[in-house]
Formats: C-alpha cells, structure tokens, sequence
C-alpha cells in the first residue's frame, strides 16, 4: 500500500522510465524479433505429433541402421510410351545425378541407400546375383581341380612310388607331397589359390583314406587306384566336411564328387555343363553358355560386363537367365512401376530419396527447400518426361512457406483493419494509436521471451508461435480497451487526470491480473504434457498472456498520465447513431436477467446441437491429399494416384523383429525357414482378414516366387534367395519388412479400419504360434497419419481437460466462490459448443466439408481466453456496483451497459482481425481465420449478453444460499 | 581526370576478365597425370557433419565434445610416384606385387566452432601414447576448448595409393587405410571387386559407375561397431568428392561427412637445391659446478661448436627434392677443416629441426599456433604441479613444477613471422635405486623465425638456457652433478626487425550504446533508492 501512495507522488517520473524501459528492450531485440523464423526449430511439428506410437517405434528401427530420417519420392512419367528403355534409363540417371550430385542435398542423403530406384536397385541385385554365381563357378572349378586332377596325379604317382618303393606307407607320404604341389600349380594358373588351404586339408585327409584302403587291398593298376578312390570319395562325406567352411560350399562339393567324369577334368565345356547342372539345375545350351559369360575365364569383370549387358533385356523379359526367375522379376517390376501385364504401358516409376537428415535440422531444411527451388528446372529440362515429387517432409516445408507468405500478406489487413475499427468506435484518432502501439511494444517483448525461452530449451516450435501470436493479439487488445474505456468513464464522472487513472488500476487491474494468472497457469501446466502439440500451445499460451498483462498494466498508465486528457475527448466526433439500436438489447437483456434458468437451459441445448454437429463434420488432419493443388507434393500425390495406383500411397508396413537369440538367419548365415513360415502364415491371415489385395514388391520376404520356388529348387537359388533377401529384405538378421498396398485412400475410413484389422490379426496369429516374445509393428504412410489422429484426438481431449481444471482451480482460489468459478467454466463451454456448431455449419458449405484440426484447439484456446476475461472483468464491475445497489438483477443490466462498449470493442477488432485471414489462399487460414472469427463474434454478442449475466445471477444465488458468515471478505481490495 | 580512372577502369577490367576466364577453364587438372614438378595442390573439404565424434575415443578416455560441422579438411597433394606395391587381387586371394602410383599428401583441419576436448590423465589413450609404463600420480580430467580458426594435423585418414586397399578392408578393417584420395581409373575392375564383397555376411555393398560421372562406393559392415561409409571420386580427375563415416556403437553414433570445395596449385617454395644461412651474430657459455668429465666434454663441445659459427657462412641446408615434397639435412661449416659437417653436437638442437622451406599455406600455421597458444593458457594451471610415474628397470617419479608457454605469428610486410618463450622446470627423483637419485632441470628459451610469402626462411633467432642440478643426498644438494649452460644464435637480414609479443587485453568491453543505457535505466532508480534509504538512516 506505501509502495502504491509513493507512485502517485511523481508518476510522470515512473511514467517516462516505463516508457523508456520498453522502447529500450524492444529496440535492442528489434533485429532478432524481425527475424523470428530463424528461431523457430521444428517447423510444422503439428503433422509429426505422433511421439511413441506403434508405428513410429516401426519407423525408427528402420531408420536406425539405415540412417533414413526422412524421405522423398520422385514420380517420373513416360506420356510417350514405357518407362524400361534405354533413353528412359538415361533420363533417369541425369536426373539422380542432378539430384546426388547437388551440394545441398547430396552430402544429406543417407550414407548406406541414398536412393532406390527401378535402374539401380535392379543392377545392384544383378550384381549381387551374378557375383554370387561367378563365386560358385570359381569354387566349383576350384573344387574339380583339386579333386578330380588331383586323384588322377594321385593314382598314377602313387602306383609309380609304390612299384619302386614297395611300401605302402612310404609311396603315400611321397605321393602326398607331389600331388600337393601339383595341385597348388594348378590352382595358381587358374587363379584360385584362395582354395589352396581346402586343397591341402582335402588331400591329407583323402590320402590317410587311401593308405588306409590300399592296406586292405592293394591296388595294382591305375584304374584299381582310381576305383579306390572313387569309393572314397563317394562313401566318405565327412572328408569335406572338415574344411567346408559354409553348407554352399559343402553341397556343392558332394555334388562334385558324387557325378563327374575324372577324364574330363581339363574339358571346359564339360565342366561348365556339370557346373550349370549343379547351380541351376537345367543343361540347355544357352544356359550354359550363360554361366561361361559371367565367369569369362575367371576374370572378375566378367559379372560386371554381363551385368551391364543384361539389365534392360531382363527388365523388358526380353532375356530370362537361369538365376533370376520370371516371378522374381515381376515383383521387382511391381514394386518400382506401374507394371501390370503389359510392359509397354508401364509408364511410370517411383523414385525413393533417403535423408539422413529431416526437415527439423538446418541442413535438412536446405535441402528441401533447394529441392523446391531446382524442381521446375527440371521439368522444364527433362520434358516431355513429367516430373512430380511428393513425401511428409516436403510437404511440411511446403506449408511452412506457405504460412509464411501468407503471414506477411496479412499483416497490413490486420493493422489497417484495426485501426479503422477503433476510429469509428472511439472516434478519436489518438486511441487507436496508442492502442497499436501498446500491441506492437507487446508483440516485439512476447516474441524476445519466445527466443529467450526458445534458445534455453533448444527451439520452439512454429505452432507454439502462432498461439502466441493468436492469444497475444486477444489479450493485450482486450485489456487495453479495458483500461482505456474505464479509464474514459472514470474521466467523466471525476474531471481529473490522475485520480482518474487511478479509478481504473483499482477497477480492473486486479481482474485483469487474475484472469491472466488464471489463463497463464491454465495452459502453462500444458508444458509438462510431453505431447509437442500441448506443450506449443503450453509455451506460446503463457508467454502471450503474462506478456500482455505486464506490458499493458504498466505501458498504458504510463501513456495516459503522460497524455493530456484533453486530447483524448478534444477529437471526439459527434455520431450517436450507434445508441439506438442498444435500447433493443437492454431490453432483451432484461428479459434473460429475469428468466435465467430458461435462457441457460436454451443456451445448453443450442450448444449440445452444435458441438454434436461439430462431431460429425471429418478433421482435417493437415494430410497431402486436402493440400491446395499448387502444392508440388499435392501433385505428387495425385500423380501416383494417376499413374499407378492406390496401393502406391496407402502403404501399410509390417515389421516383424524377432529377439537378437532367435534370428531369421542361422548361425550358418542361411536362412531359418520356420520363421519364414510363420510370416508366411501370418501375413496370409491379415491379408485375408483385412481384404488386402496386394502385396508389392521384393520387400517382402514371401511373396509368391519365394514361397513356390523354395520347395523344390536348386542348391544354388536357395542360397541366391536366401542371399538377396538378407541384402534387400532384412534391416538386420532380426528385422523383417513386408509391405501391403491398400486400395483405399489416404483419410478413407475403411482404410483406417484395415490397420485396426491388420493389427489385430497380427496380435492374435503370434499368440496363436506362441511367438510373443517378437514385436511386430505396422507402421508406414497410412498407418503413421492413422495414430497421428489417435494421437491428436487424445492431445485435444487432453488439452481440454487439464486447462478447464486449472482454470476451476485458480479461479478458486482467487474468488474463493466455488460456483462462480464453475459458472464461468460452463459459460465458456456454451459459448465454445455454439461456435463449435456454427463454424462446422461453415465449413460443410464452404470448406468441403472438413475441418482443419487445429481449428478448434485454438477456438478452444481464443474462448476460454476471451470468456474468462470479460467475465472476470465484468464480475469486478458488478460486484463493485452491486455493493451499492444491493440488488443483483438491476446491478447486472447497469454493468452490462457500463461494459458493453468496450468488450464490444474488443470483440469486433479481434474478430476483424482474424476474419482478414479470408483472404489468403491457404485453405487451412483461412478456416482458422474463420472460425476463430465466429467464435468471438458468439462470445460477445451472444454469450456475454445473454447467457453470462443470467448465469452470473443463478450462480450469485447460489453463492447467497450456501455462504453465510464470510461474506465480502474476499471482495474487499 | 575523373574519365581517366573510367577508361582506366574499363581497360583493366578488360585485361582481366579473359585471364580469368582462361584460369577457370585450365583449372581442370587429371590429378592422375598432372605434374607436381615445382608444385602441389591444396585440396579442400567441407566438414559437412562432424556430430558426436567423441563416440569415437569413447573407451579410450579422449572426448571431443562439441561438433566439427563447417569445419574445413585440406588435404595437401605433394607428389606422385610409382612404387612396387603388394595388390590383394580378390580373385586369387593373394598379394601380387604390382607398379601403383603413390601420392605423398598431408592432411589438416580447421575448426569453424569451438570444439571441448576432455583428456584423462590415466586414459589408455595417453598411456599407450607416451608408453614407458607411464602412470599419473593423480588422475585428472584434462579440459581444453579448441578455439575456433585453430587448425591441426591429422596424421591419417587415406591411404596413399590409388586404388582401394581391400587387404586392410577384408582382413584388417583399418577404414581409414582403404581410401585413396585419388583414384585410378579401372572403374570396372574396382566395381567388380567391391562387388564381391558382398559374399561376406556382414557386408553390404552399393555401387554406382555406369552411366554416373562419379564413382560412388557405399559400404555397410555389420560388425561391432558398426560402420557405414560412403565415397565418391570423380571421373574425369579422379579426385575423391564426397566421403561419410558413420559409427554405430548400440544406440550411439557418430558422423563425420566431408564434401569437395575446391583445389587449387601451390607452387615449391623452392627454386635452388641448396640455402645457404649468414648468422650475424652468436655465443655459447657453460658454467660447471661439480667436475664431471663426461659433462664438461659434453659442454666444451657446445661451446666450442657454437664459437665455431661465429661469424661465418654457418648454415647449409641441403634439400633434397625440389617439387613440394622436399626433404632436408643441415649442414655447418666447420672453419678449422673448412668442410661442412652434419655430425656435430648442434644436430641435437632446435636448429636442425627449423626447415629451410616450408609449404605456403599460411592459414595452417597461423591456425596452428594460435591452437598451441590458447590451448596452453587453458592447461597451465592443471599441467604445472602435474606428476606421473614412469617405471621401467626402475621407477622415476617426474614433477612438473613449472611450466609457460607463449607464442605469437605475426604477418608483417610480406614476411611470417613466429616468436615464442618457452620455459620448464623439472623434477626427477628415481627411487629405485639404492639411494633417492634427484634430478632437476630448468630450461628456458626465447626464439623467432621468419619465412617469404613464398616459403623460404628468411631469419631466425634462438637463445637457449639450462640450468641442470643432479644429486643423491637431499641433504647436501650441493655435492651433486651441476651445470649452467645457455647459447645464442641468429641470422638476421639487415632492415628486419622482430616483432615483440602483443599486449593481451584482459577486458573486452563489447557493450553497445543502447545497452548501456538500459543498464543505466534500471540501475540509476535502484542507486538512488539505495542513497535515500540511507540519508534517512
């Protein structure tokens, strides 16, 4: 109390000190405020809420080998004819190399896969295929020589040693030691000495059997050697046993041993014939000579050659080679284009980018927005080819420029839509100077907290700036006509400045004060929500109200004892048309004052009606395909829809991850067939179950080639899949993938309605094989948006209950009148549930009939915001009426109209303000523009004057009945 | 007048800009045949991402903290020769002796931020690094924060031949070892081979060549850690472009991505094999407490050798190569048999070891040395006082008890110059022996060096000191083995003056105007409430 006497001894002095204070904070932070954007850390989380969901733990394993934080796709169309040619593929290539090449997307790109498309990831299979085949015939050659040659030089050596020394013992050793170096001779000329420790191993041990033999019977001849030694070879498996260092190699030498001509050793085309017959299990002449193209004499370029050769003839099924079977061939063509039956109308393939980085960090930004920039290029370059790009991450850029663009187009609306609003109202061209420059001094000391606070924690999100923005707007706004308009009444009746100024601090600045502690509480708890959405709304809610109630309690005092009052009402243009259509509203009012439960029930139902309405309208949940079309990833989409197919985008992903103790592969590196089979199994149910039509593409482990092909094949192909499923099915040995094309949309109910299915039939299939201790999480496109919208619903309910909580809870303590603060509560959540209603009535004329999900979090927010305050406001000025009246009824209408004009005030410059969002081109403003418009309009022209003052007066009631003996207590200050 | 500048101007800009034009077109050079006769190249990277490095050292005690992102990595081209190198040809699996060709590089980094470096005292790191069973007394947390500019050697990170070295990727795993900053261009061969790796389990490999101006090799080894890496070398110069490293260790990792600037010509230094050295001026001086032979040989020979160059043509370096790989031996001009000599005493000192060239690239050892000075005045305080334990046959406890450091490089008309002040004292006690052997020397020395533009030394100086007090009886230290010995010498071209140490400024007052207001704003009112409430008091 001394402190608040001292003021008013010199308040010029503190006046021009306040003034300074704030000019001087804004300026030395002016450049950074200007430049808020590049404190903003995670554009557009909204879209990325998800936080810990099943299909964001699927996603990040993923991406935790790969190193694939976000991902884009290039859509390339042929209008001219097939995608698989030639001038196609080079096409192709000139634009990944324009892409990989670029120095702001280039060094981003994921280390390991940086891309995938048709061209590479199908050289890079053939590679793979042809490599592991040029190996096989190498061990293969290799084996026949130290085998085959090997026992013929044994034989005859051996007979020859024998004859001179006639000791079986002796010959051996000798016979061991000369074999050996002839075979090392042998395999050194043909190049594959990395067999010469098996040679070694496998003549000792062959040699301690032949002694063993010849003791028994002694050959005499070289054909009785060789008969011996056939024999053991054949009978005696476990002689390769102990060098073969994986079942490949070991099959393979069986293979040889058991069915080969030893005179034939040296005849290529001879052993090419046996050595295709054991890979591929076919002897057909152009097989053959294949299997001899890939090796070309054991030259290594050999594969490579072929490869480059074969890639396109296989891709068009111009060519069919032995190791790549047709099957495996169409589901590689499935998975990368439009390829149904006919290869000439497989016009359009999909390009996958992998980065390393997402669109949060700084470098990840710049490579979209660089991708952005150089797209129209390359149309342009490459046309008639058509060029389309789509994904999450460069959508969210998208929409962030678009916000952007949008934001600064709007700022001039706003500012000239206010000012024109408070002249005619004040008619005073002062005011609204001031109370602009208030907003602009609060504004610049909001958004310096926002970085302050933004650079302690590391970034705030772009949400979190519009709400501050949206609730800083609405508060200082309000209470700056608060001040202003009673400070004006109080000018009236006391003709003098300062004590003036001081009638109104002692009239309002307390229910300013609770309200904005109220408010700042509320949604400040929403920090420590965990949720990124709740916690934006949290930071930028507080920050906007406590700003705006410390800026304008201190700056507009100071304003006003410096400004002549004479100023203020010199300039006052005469327009008293406005007051008459006000005694139609006094009177209206009355009536609602006496019959207030019959209003209050008529604003509940009207209310229930609306928020009912509101729930059948569908949210719009910020997804690709409700983006304006000039969006280049709306486009994208739209393209793939064209072009290819549904299933391209609805993809839903299985990934199964076994425990590190029990793997899909052996310890052998082969593969663990039971589990393949659960899949199998597993997979086929859902599929039945959730009427998936279509699974794409090699990624999948189990499709129909393997499934068909892994019965009765070769050695060699089983080995081959087994081979290409670990490079390009399985993340890790413990990680699988299997993708489901849906036919349903993206925000399809039906298609939301097969997740549910596909993970529930999962669920059940595991417990059913006992396979709980894998985790399976379906995850993906489709799937990640579908827990998206769990997620957000859950956030809003969220949201929802802990602000009203708090805002009961503070109010109070505050009050300490239990049913007032409950009253206001229920004020608020009618005025919302009308809104509510209204705006979805809006949008299904106008808007197609969806709602912008952040819509009615922030309607949620504005309301509760705006409710609070002119009912906080407006209860100080009845009670302190009501004091001298002693009667609620009349004391009630008398506040109203004491009131009115300055929340009415407030209430049009908001909502003016927000309904200027109209006028942009984005879709989603332009409903938050409008909602937010309408609410307030509902709030104070509907609420405030005909359902706060009866239920102030049922609840005053209330408070009279149950309160007794503390009474005005609390009123008191 | 006024239209003389213009014409002047449109001349020159006329001159110029075909000259320019002609240097970017030329600028594309095929490192695999150009020449490094009188020159190298200075290729340039990008440290795109340098996160989380300190995973690398992790175990070993040493953790740099903070990330390397925008720093730059340049890798100086010196040579290219073909030697006889053993080649794992993977078809074989064996080592073929075969001509390669070998490029001689150094590598150094500049850090654009910050960068925290942690040392242990008792980390594996160090002791593996000083070795002799070394062991603190005290185990201490080293912290010292790179300073932004600095820049520091990097000892290895490609091999120096130019094809991938899959001996060490097959059978080693040595990751560094396998890259070659410049590639040969037997695309298909390397393809097939890097293709074949893919028979190992735990690899994963991805190829780009055909149809791609660059070759591009992506590798993933599952193994513990795991690694993935990625390079690329373009094919018109081989030179390798981009290059990823990415570390798994469980859920951490590190990144360290480089991507090609630039690269330009250095020209040698170097035009004549042989530099010659005038001293101006030189003296040596011992005092010998305790008679020692051994000792006073030891000195007498000092003496006399720097007496000895008195005032003669002192100096001889002889280099070796001209080309930026250039090596060097200092030969001193002996009067009394008028021959040159490169086995004297002197061969001990700092001298020997000041090149008579070096290469031009100044950034580098300004960074250098302003990394050595900053990183000192942070350790000072840990490092003087510090004590370890090296054991052996016997056991000798060393004490640092004093230590500084300063050094300054200054760039003035055309001429580099360095100077510093070094000094320690030192303490050895070996107790392993029958009775405590105490040993301590102090050594302090003063210096400068001077280098052209160019490269080539132009001056120098040194003044050198040792105080040396060795004795068995803590009791009578006087009775022990004690010296006093210093030297001076220098070559000073006529005209150059040696800078003196700048004055550090302690205070660095950065407040703007405004700020200096608002301060006043808010503290004046306090001031004066402070004063009021006191006058009523």
């Amino acid at each position: 109390m001394k402190l608040w006497e001292k003021i008013w001894i010199k308040p010029k002095y503190i006046a021009i000190g306040i003034i300074l204070f704030w000019l001087l904070i804004v300026s030395i932070n002016f450049t950074k405020v200007i430049n808020v954007f590049d404190y903003v850390s995670e554009e557009g989380t909204n879209v990325s809420t998800a936080s810990s969901t099943e299909s964001k733990i699927g996603l990040d394993i993923l991406s935790g080998f790969s190193e694939v934080n976000s991902t884009f796709q290039l859509i390339i169309h042929n209008p001219n004819g097939s995608i698989i040619t030639d001038v196609s593929k080079q096409t192709i290539t000139q634009i990944i190399n324009n892409i990989t090449y670029n120095p702001k997307i280039g060094p981003y790109l994921s280390p390991n896969s940086p891309y995938s498309s048709l061209f590479d990831d199908a050289d890079d299979i053939l590679r793979t295929v042809f490599s592991l085949q040029w190996y096989a015939t190498q061990m293969a050659f290799a084996s026949i020589h130290y085998i085959w040659a090997g026992i013929e030089y044994f034989n005859s050596e051996w007979i020859d040693a024998y004859n001179i020394t006639e000791d079986i013992q002796q010959a051996s050793i000798f016979t061991e030691q000369i074999t050996t170096n002839y075979v090392m001779q042998l395999l050194q000329n043909n190049n594959e000495s990395r067999y010469s420790t098996d040679a070694e191993t496998f003549i000792n041990s062959f040699t301690k059997s032949f002694t063993y033999h010849a003791n028994i019977s002694l050959p005499n001849t070289t054909a009785e050697a060789l008969n011996i030694s056939k024999t053991i070879i054949v009978s005696n498996e476990t002689l390769f046993g102990s060098f073969a260092t994986d079942n490949r190699q070991y099959e393979l030498l069986i293979a040889i041993s058991s069915d080969f001509n030893v005179s034939e050793w040296n005849n290529q085309d001879y052993s090419f014939e046996r050595i295709t017959k054991f890979l591929f299990d076919v002897n057909d002449t152009s097989s053959v000579e294949f299997v001899k193209e890939v090796f070309a004499d054991g030259n290594i370029e050999g594969f490579v050659r072929a490869k480059n050769k074969y890639l396109l003839p296989i891709l068009r099924k111009e060519t069919s080679v032995p190791s790549l079977s047709e099957e495996i061939v169409n589901a590689f063509l499935m998975q990368y284009t439009n390829f149904q039956e006919d290869l000439e109308a497989t016009d359009t393939t999909i390009i996958t980018f992998n980065l390393a980085m997402d669109h949060i960090t700084e470098s990840g930004k710049g490579a979209y927005l660089e991708l952005i920039r150089i797209l129209p290029i390359f149309k342009e370059i490459f046309s008639p080819i058509e060029i389309y790009v789509t994904g999450i991450d460069y959508y969210v850029i998208e929409i962030s420029l678009d916000y952007e663009n949008q934001l600064h187009r709007t700022d001039l609306i706003v500012i000239i839509t206010i000012v024109v609003i408070l002249i005619l109202v004040y008619r005073s061209p002062i005011l609204p100077l001031i109370q602009i420059f208030v907003l602009a001094i609060a504004f610049c000391v909001s958004r310096t907290v926002f970085i302050g606070i933004g650079n302690l924690v590391g970034g705030l999100a772009s949400t979190s700036l519009i709400i501050l923005s949206v609730s800083l707007l609405g508060a200082t706004t309000n209470y700056c006509v608060f001040l202003m308009g009673d400070y004006l009444l109080n000018l009236k009746k006391q003709n003098q400045k300062i004590p003036a100024i001081r009638e109104t601090l002692k009239r309002t600045a307390r229910s300013i004060m609770i309200s904005s502690i109220s408010l700042t509480v509320g949604f400040g708890a929403l920090i420590f929500s965990g949720f990124p959405t709740a916690t934006g709304l949290g930071i930028g809610g507080a920050i906007g109200f406590l700003t705006s109630m410390i800026v304008s309690l201190t700056l507009i005092p100071s304003i006003l004892v410096l400004i002549n009052d004479e100023i203020l009402t010199k300039w006052k243009l005469d327009l008293k048309k406005l007051k008459t259509p006000r005694l139609s509203i006094n009177k209206a009012l009355r009536k609602a004052v006496n019959n207030p439960k019959k209003i209050l029930t008529i604003a509940i139902i009207i209310a229930g009606v609306g928020t009912g309405i509101f729930f059948t309208v569908p949210l719009d949940y910020a997804q690709i395909t409700t983006a304006p079309s000039f969006y280049q990833s709306r486009q994208g989409i739209d393209a793939i829809n064209q072009h290819m197919g549904t299933e391209y985008i609805s993809q839903i992903m299985i990934v199964f991850q076994t425990p590190e103790t029990d793997p899909f592969l052996l310890e052998n590196n082969s593969l663990n067939f039971e589990h393949v089979n659960h899949i199998v199994d597993i997979v086929g149910n859902a599929t039945l179950h959730a009427n998936i039509t279509r699974i794409i593409g090699l990624s999948h482990p189990l499709g129909q080639p393997y499934s068909e092909s892994l019965q009765n094949v070769s050695l060699f192909l089983k080995e081959e899949i087994c081979i290409l499923m670990k490079n390009f099915v399985m993340v890790e040995e413990t990680v699988a993938i299997v993708i489901f094309g849906s036919q349903f949309n993206e925000g399809n109910e039906l298609l939301d309605e097969q997740i549910v299915t596909i993970r529930e039939s999962i669920e059940e299939q595991k417990e059913r094989k006992n396979l709980i201790q894998w985790n399976t999480y379906v995850t993906g496109f489709a799937p990640r948006l579908y827990d998206t919208k769990t997620e957000i619903t859950k956030i809003f309910n969220l949201i929802f209950a802990l602000t009203s909580l708090a805002i009961v809870v503070l109010l109070f303590i505050f009050l300490r009148k239990f049913f007032m603060s409950i009253r206001v509560l229920v004020t608020i959540l009618i005025s919302l549930g009308m809104s509510l209603g209204l705006f979805a009535i809006f949008s299904l004329i106008f808007f197609g009939g969806f709602i912008y999900w952040i819509v009615p979090l922030m309607l949620f927010g504005v309301l509760t915001a705006l409710g609070l305050d002119f009912d906080v406001l407006f209860l100080g000025i009845f009670i302190h009426i009501n004091k001298e009246r002693e009667d609620p009824k009349t004391s009630i209408v008398e506040s109203v109209e004491q009131t009115m004009n300055n929340i009415s005030i407030a209430g049009l410059i908001m909502a003016a303000t927000y309904l200027s969002l109209l006028f942009t081109s984005s879709i989603q403003m332009q409903q938050l523009g409008l909602g937010l418009g309408i609410g307030i309009l509902i709030d104070v022209f509907v609420s405030r004057l005909f359902i706060v003052p009866p239920a102030v007066i049922i609840a005053f009631k209330e408070k009279k009945k149950t309160k007794s003996t503390s009474e005005g207590e609390s009123d008191e200050k | 007048m006024k239209n003389r500048y213009l014409y002047t101007t449109i001349l020159l800009v006329i001159l110029l800009s075909p000259i320019k034009y002609a240097k970017s077109d030329d600028s594309v050079i095929d490192f695999r045949s150009a020449s490094f006769d009188n020159k190298g190249y200075d290729i340039t990277y990008e440290i795109v991402q340098g996160e989380n490095i300190e995973n690398m050292f992790v175990d070993l005690g040493f953790d740099v903290k903070d990330s390397l992102s925008g720093g730059e990595f340049h890798v100086l081209l010196k040579d290219r020769r073909t030697e006889i190198r053993d080649i794992y040809m993977i078809e074989s699996g064996k080592f073929i002796p075969s001509y390669e060709p070998v490029y001689f590089s150094e590598c150094y980094l500049v850090v654009s931020n910050p960068v925290n470096v942690e040392l242990n005292t008792s980390s594996e790191f160090l002791t593996s690094f000083i070795g002799y069973n070394y062991r603190p007394i005290e185990s201490e947390l080293i912290q010292a924060e790179i300073p932004k500019t600095s820049s520091f050697y990097i000892p290895k990170i490609f091999t120096n031949i130019t094809r991938p070295n899959f001996a060490s990727i097959v059978e080693e795993l040595n990751y560094f070892d396998f890259l070659p900053i410049v590639l040969n261009d037997s695309y298909e061969r390397f393809e097939s081979e890097f293709a074949s790796l893919i028979l190992e389990p735990s690899f994963s490999v991805k190829i780009y060549n055909q149809g791609y101006d660059e070759f591009t090799v992506s590798l993933d080894v599952d193994i513990d850690p795991a690694i993935s890496l990625r390079a690329s070398w373009d094919k018109s110069n081989g030179l390798l472009t981009s290059f990823s490293l990415h570390i798994i260790y469980g859920n951490k990792k590190s990144n360290f991505v480089l991507s090609l600037v630039d690269y330009e010509e250095i020209i040698s230094p170097i035009d004549i094999p042989i530099k010659m050295m005038y001293i101006t001026n030189s003296y040596a001086n011992y005092t010998l407490y305790q008679q020692k032979n051994s000792t006073e040989t030891k000195l007498e020979k000092w003496k006399v050798f720097v007496n000895l160059l008195n005032q003669t043509y002192g100096l001889r370096y002889t280099i070796a190569r001209s080309g930026l790989e250039f090596d060097w031996r200092l030969y001193i001009y002996d009067k009394e048999n008028s021959l040159y000599t490169q086995s004297s005493p002197l061969s001990n000192s700092i001298i020997t070891i000041i090149p008579p060239a070096l290469i031009p690239v100044w950034e580098r050892y300004s960074g250098i040395i302003y990394l050595i000075d900053n990183i000192w005045n942070q350790l000072q305080e840990t490092l003087v006082g510090f004590q370890f334990i090296v054991s052996g046959m016997t056991q000798s406890l060393f004490t640092l008890r004093d230590a500084s450091l300063r050094m300054e490089y200054f760039f003035i008309e055309d001429i580099h110059h360095l100077i510093w002040d070094v000094s320690y004292d030192f303490q050895e006690i070996n107790t392993l022996e029958v009775k405590d052997y105490i040993k301590r020397i102090k050594t302090n020395m003063t210096g400068w060096l001077a280098y052209s533009n160019e490269g080539n030394l132009i001056g120098f100086s040194s003044f050198f000191q040792e105080h040396f007090h060795a004795y068995y009886d803590p009791e009578e230290p006087d009775s022990g083995n004690n010296y006093h010995y210093e030297f001076y010498i220098e070559s000073i071209p006529e005209h150059t003056i040696i800078p003196d140490f700048s004055e550090v400024e302690k205070t660095s007052f950065t407040s703007s105007l405004l700020q200096i207001v608002f301060y006043s704003i808010i503290m004046i009112p306090i001031y004066r409430l402070r004063r009021k409430k006191k006058d009523i008091l």
